[in-house]
């Protein structure tokens, strides 16, 4: 019965948390490829970046590699270097936006 | 050399994914349904991420949905790598992972709503409240602050009906009813 646990827990459970977080990626895919602005892009591109540091920890406790968590290391890190990127070349946009149609119009 | 060869299979058996999880103290037996049980908690949050980036109606509520439940639920399945592996450098590697996330997720999702509301992302046509209204000086880029005397307002009237029926004699009730007072 512990054999029957052991695989229950190795073949099935990390197999459905994996299959789960690609079912999460296809959705925040789906709203980057639909979404209506580009901040909503962006977010999506964000909660890619945790999906795929997710699916990294649970491919390391499936192979037995912990050697790979440093990948999401770097991820969380260069996540929120190109969030930052992304938001502020965003914003500088929409700033130049309003104050040129401000000038034009005054 | 006899020695190693008699030892090598019985390594092997050791080496494979099944019994020598189950040697060893309480921690030792049970740390893999721990990490299982952090595993699921930590799919169920992501995946109510990844509901909430779709249904939700509006930017803010999507970014809000996304960020919140994407913490978490990163944080819970990299704890568990941390618990499977059993390891301290692993588990210092893992709290700088959430250390990460923690510090950086709410500094980002701040950035992209503030350049959103710049970029006059519209806001859900149920909101009934939007307290940056005309706070932005877009020529210098910098957010003022409101006074305070705009930001209050009076109460609804069923909140102002509940304090006068809980407080007769209290102040609101006087203010409210200045027939009574005069």
């Amino acid at each position: 019965m512990i054999d029957a646990l052991f695989d229950f827990r190795e073949n099935l459970f990390l197999s459905a948390a994996g299959a789960v977080l690609g079912l999460a990626i296809l959705c925040a895919m789906f709203r980057m490829v639909v979404g209506p602005s580009m901040a909503d892009r962006i977010v999506a591109l964000d909660l890619l970046g945790f999906f795929a540091a997710s699916i990294i920890a649970v491919y390391a406790i499936r192979t037995d590699q912990e050697v790979v968590l440093s990948v999401a290391i770097v991820m969380a890190l260069i996540l929120f270097l190109g969030t930052a990127a992304f938001a502020k070349y965003l914003e500088r946009r929409a700033t130049s936006e309003i104050l040129e149609a401000e000038e034009a119009r005054s | 050399m006899s020695c190693l060869h008699d030892i090598l299979p019985h390594l092997a058996a050791l080496g494979d994914a099944g019994m020598p999880r189950l040697t060893g103290t309480w921690w030792d037996q049970s740390r893999v349904y721990i990490a299982d049980i952090f595993v699921l908690i930590g799919v169920v949050f992501c995946f109510l991420a990844s509901v909430g980036i779709i249904r939700m109606p509006d930017l803010y509520m999507r970014m809000q949905a996304a960020t919140k439940a994407g913490t978490l639920g990163v944080s819970c399945i990299v704890v568990a790598a941390a618990i499977y592996a059993g390891s301290v450098l692993i588990a210092a590697e893992v709290a700088l992972i959430v250390l990460f996330f923690f510090l950086t997720a709410p500094v980002a999702t701040h950035l992209v709503a503030r350049a959103a509301y710049l970029d006059a992302d519209p806001i859900w046509d149920r909101a009934w409240r939007n307290d940056l209204d005309g706070c932005y000086d877009l020529e210098k880029g910098v957010l003022r602050s409101r006074p305070r005397a705009t930001l209050v307002r009076p109460l609804p009237t069923v909140h102002r009906n509940i304090i006068a029926a809980r407080h007769p004699a209290g102040r609101t009730a006087t203010e409210d009813t200045p027939d009574d007072a005069g």
